[in-house]
C-alpha cells in the first residue's frame, strides 16, 4: 500500500516529462487516488497498529501526517488545474512550462508523502531535503525578479537548516552507539525506546541543533525568514502546498526528534520548545499587525500556528499533545484553503496589497464567503476545527505552564485583531471601479469548497477516522 | 606503528583544515574562495580515507572517493563556470565585518566549538577527541562565512564549507551510518549546489548583480 502511494505521484511526474496533454486532470486524479490509498492505509494503522516492513515504519503519527499531506496535495492538484488555465498574468500556462510545473508538483508531493512513511531518521533527513530541492523552482516559477529572490532565500536558508539538522542527527547517532543499551542505527522506534539511557549532555546539543535545523523548514522563529518570501511569491497552489503540507510535515520531523529528547531531558526540552514556540507566535503577531500584503500576512499566520503547535508540544500532557496534533491537521486544511482564496483574489485584482482590494463579497461572492469564513476560522472562531484544537492546547497549557498560556492567549487576541481588520477591508464595501473582468475557473472553486468542508466539520463532529488516529498518535508521544 | 602514524596524520589534517578555513575568512577574491574550497574538500577526502583505514570501515573510502569526485572536481568546476559566465571572477567581495573583525569572531567561534564539543567526547574515543571539535569549528566558520558575505557565490562557498565540517563530524563519530544515507547526502549537496548556481545566474539576469546583500525587495 505504501509503495502504491509513493508510486502514483512518481509515475504522474514521469508522464509529465513526456506529454502536456491532460496533465491537469491526470494529476488531480492521481492525487485523489493517492488520498484514497492513504485513507485505506491510515484506517489499517488505526485498526491494527503500526506497520513495519522494509524501509517503511508507519505508526499512528505517521498515518495522521500522511493523511494531512495527501488531503492538501489533492486539493492543491485540483486548484492547479484552474491555475494553469489562467496563471498570474491571466494567460494559460502551456507547453514546456506546463510540463515543468507538473513534473515538479508531483515530485514535490512524492517527497512529502515519503517523509511520514519512513522509519529511519537518516532517510527522513534525505526525504526532507528532497522536498526542498523539488520545490525551489516551483517557488521561482513565475520567473520574476522577486520570485527568484524568494527562491534563492528559500534554498540557502533551508540548506543551513539541513546542515544543522544533519549535525544533530549525527550527534544523536554518536550518543546512541555509546549508550549502555548500545544500538547502531537510526530507526525512530528503537531510538524512542532507549531514549532514557542517552547521555543528557549530548542530547541537549542534539535537541538545540534539531529544533533550529528542522524548525527552519517548519517555519519556527528565528529561522522563519524564508517563509513569508517563498509563500508570498510562489504560485498560489504551491503556496498552499508549502504552507499546508511542507511546514506540517517538517514539524512532524521536529516532533520525532523532540519526543526522543523529552524522554532523555524532561523539563529542559520542554522549556526549549516553549521558547521557540512563544518566539514564533510573538514575531508572527508583530508582523501580521503591520502587513500590507495579504499573501505574506497568511504566511506569517503560518509561523504563528507552528508556534502554537510548538507550545502544545512543550506543554507535554497527553491532552496538549492531542490538541497539538489536531491543530496541525486543522491548520493544514484551513491555511491551504486561505491560499486558494487568496489566489482567486490575486487573479481578479492583480495586486497583493490589502488596501487595494475591496468588496470581495460583491465582485467574487463565493471566494468572498470562503475567505471570510476561513479567516475567522484561522483566527480561532467557532465553529471550526482550529477553535477546538486551540482551546485544547490552551486548556492543557493553563494546567502546566499558566504563564505561557496567558501570553499565548494575549498574542492570539492581537493576531485576531490584525487578521480580521485586513479581512474586513478586503471583503466588505463596494468593489472599486477598476476591477478587471476575470472569471474564476470551476476547478478553483471546487478546491475551495472541498477544503471548506474540512475546516468546519472537525469543529462540529468527531470525524470517524481522524479521531481514533489522533488518540493513538497522542498515545505514541505521551507514553512515558 | 602504522596506526599511530595514521592518528598523527589525522591530527595534522585537522589542523590544516582549521587553518585553511580561518584563512578563507580573509580571502577577498571570488575565484580564490572556490579554489580554496576545492583544497578544503581534498583535505576532507584524505581525512575520510585515513579514518577508514584506522577504523577498518572500508566504505569510508567510498565517502572519500565521492568527496573527490563531487567536491574537489564537479562543484568547484561548475561554480567557476557560473562566475565566469557572469564575469565576476576577479571581483572583490564586500565583507560585512572586515578582515580583522572576521578573524576575531572566527577565533571566538573556534573556542565555542571546542568547549561545547569536547564535553561530548566519550572517554577512550581518540578519533572524536582529535577531530570532533575541528569539525564543529569548521561548520560554525562556514556558517559565519555565509552570513558575512554579501555575494551569492561566496555565500554558496560558505554553505559548502559548513557542509564539509558536518561531514567531518559524521566521519569521525558516525562512521557506521548507513551507506544509503551517505549517498543521499552527496547527491543532495551536488544537486543543491547546481540549483544554487542556476539561481545565481537568474539573479544576475534579473538584477544585474549577484550582490545578494543588495536584495531588499522582500521585507517585513
Amino acid at each position: 500500500m505504501a509503495e502504491l502511494i509513493l508510486l502514483m505521484p512518481l509515475a504522474a511526474s514521469g508522464i509529465s516529462i513526456c506529454t502536456d496533454k491532460f496533465l491537469a486532470g491526470l494529476t488531480a486524479l492521481v492525487q485523489a487516488l493517492t488520498l484514497a490509498f492513504s485513507l485505506v492505509l491510515a484506517w489499517r494503522v488505526a485498526q491494527y497498529g503500526p506497520l513495519n516492513y522494509g524501509w517503511f515504519y508507519i505508526d499512528a503519527v505517521g498515518a495522521l501526517f500522511l493523511l494531512t499531506v495527501a488531503v492538501v496535495s489533492c486539493t492543491a492538484a485540483i486548484y492547479s488545474a484552474g491555475y494553469v488555465r489562467s496563471a498570474h498574468d491571466g494567460a494559460p500556462i502551456t507547453g514546456a512550462s506546463l510540463r515543468r510545473y507538473y513534473v515538479q508538483f508531483n515530485l514535490f508531493t512524492f517527497a512529502m508523502l515519503l517523509i511520514p512513511l519512513l522509519g529511519n531518521l537518516g532517510l527522513v533527513w534525505i526525504a526532507l531535503e528532497l522536498t526542498t530541492l523539488t520545490s525551489v523552482f516551483l517557488v521561482g516559477f513565475e520567473y520574476t525578479g522577486r520570485a527568484t529572490e524568494a527562491a534563492w532565500k528559500y534554498l540557502i536558508i533551508s540548506f543551513v537548516g539541513a546542515m544543522l539538522g544533519l549535525w544533530g542527527l549525527v550527534l544523536l547517532y554518536y550518543c546512541t552507539v555509546h549508550a549502555p543499551a548500545a544500538y547502531q542505527g537510526l530507526e525512530w522506534a528503537h531510538l524512542y525506546r532507549l531514549a532514557g539511557s542517552l547521555n543528557p549532555q549530548t542530547m541537549k546539543i542534539v535537541l538545540l541543533l534539531c529544533l533550529i535545523g528542522y524548525g527552519t523548514r517548519a517555519g519556527l522563529a528565528p529561522m522563519h525568514t524564508w517563509l513569508p518570501d517563498a509563500h508570498g511569491e510562489a504560485p498560489s497552489p504551491v503556496s498552499a502546498l508549502l504552507s499546508g503540507a511542507k511546514t506540517t510535515v517538517s514539524f512532524y520531523v521536529v516532533l520525532r526528534f523532540y519526543f526522543i529528547a523529552v524522554r532523555s531531558l524532561g523539563a529542559t526540552a520542554q522549556h526549549l520548545m516553549l521558547f521557540f514556540g512563544l518566539l514564533s507566535v510573538l514575531i508572527a503577531a508583530a508582523f501580521i499587525l503591520q502587513q500590507q500584503d495579504y499573501k505574506r500576512m497568511l504566511a506569517y499566520s503560518t509561523v504563528e500556528h507552528m508556534g502554537i503547535a510548538g507550545l502544545g508540544a512543550a506543554f507535554g500532557t497527553p491532552l496538549a499533545i492531542y490538541g497539538m496534533l489536531f491543530h496541525l491537521f486543522n491548520h493544514a486544511v484551513t491555511k491551504s484553503n486561505l491560499f486558494y482564496a487568496a489566489g482567486n483574489v490575486l487573479l481578479k485584482y492583480r495586486t497583493r496589497e490589502i488596501l487595494r482590494v475591496k468588496g470581495l463579497l460583491k465582485s467574487l461572492p463565493l471566494t468572498g464567503v470562503v475567505f471570510l469564513v476561513a479567516v475567522l476560522a484561522i483566527a480561532g472562531l467557532p465553529p471550526s476545527g482550529i477553535f477546538v484544537s486551540e482551546l485544547t492546547v490552551l486548556t492543557a497549557g493553563f494546567r502546566t505552564y499558566p504563564g505561557a498560556a496567558v501570553a499565548l492567549l494575549a498574542l492570539l487576541a492581537v493576531v485576531f485583531f490584525g487578521l480580521v481588520r485586513s479581512m474586513y477591508q478586503m471583503v466588505f464595501g463596494p468593489p472599486g471601479g477598476d476591477v478587471p473582468e476575470m472569471g474564476i475557473s470551476n476547478w478553483n472553486n471546487l478546491a475551495m469548497a472541498l477544503s471548506l468542508l474540512l475546516i468546519i466539520l472537525p469543529g462540529l463532529i468527531a470525524l470517524p477516522l481522524l479521531h481514533p488516529l489522533l488518540n493513538a498518535a497522542a498515545a505514541v508521544f505521551a507514553g512515558r | 606503528m602504522l596506526y599511530a602514524t595514521a592518528l598523527k596524520l589525522l591530527g595534522v589534517l585537522g589542523a590544516l583544515l582549521l587553518l585553511e578555513t580561518l584563512f578563507m575568512l580573509a580571502v577577498r577574491q571570488m575565484r580564490g574562495i572556490i579554489r580554496l574550497y576545492a583544497i578544503h574538500s581534498l583535505l576532507l577526502a584524505i581525512s575520510a580515507a585515513v579514518v577508514g583505514y584506522v577504523t577498518g570501515m572500508y566504505h569510508l573510502y567510498l565517502v572519500a572517493g565521492l568527496t573527490l569526485l563531487f567536491k574537489v572536481l564537479a562543484i568547484p568546476y561548475s561554480l567557476e563556470r557560473v562566475i565566469h559566465d557572469t564575469i565576476l571572477e576577479k571581483r572583490e567581495i564586500h565583507f560585512v565585518f572586515g578582515v580583522p573583525g572576521s578573524l576575531l569572531i572566527g577565533g571566538l567561534l573556534c573556542l565555542l566549538a571546542y568547549f561545547t564539543s569536547i564535553r561530548l567526547v566519550y572517554p577512550g574515543d581518540t578519533l572524536a577527541r582529535l577531530l570532533l571539535s575541528v569539525g564543529a569549528a569548521v561548520a560554525l566558520l562556514g556558517l559565519f562565512i555565509m552570513v558575512g558575505r554579501q555575494e551569492a557565490v561566496p555565500q554558496i562557498s560558505g554553505l559548502l564549507i559548513m557542509e564539509n565540517g558536518v561531514i567531518l563530524i559524521a566521519v569521525v563519530t558516525a562512521f557506521g551510518l548507513p551507506l544509503i544515507a551517505e549517498f543521499g547526502l552527496f547527491l543532495d549537496v551536488l544537486v543543491g549546489a547546481l540549483l544554487l548556481g542556476v539561481l545565481v545566474m537568474r539573479l544576475q539576469r534579473h538584477n544585474e548583480t549577484t550582490a545578494v546583500g543588495m536584495l531588499r525587495r522582500l521585507k517585513g
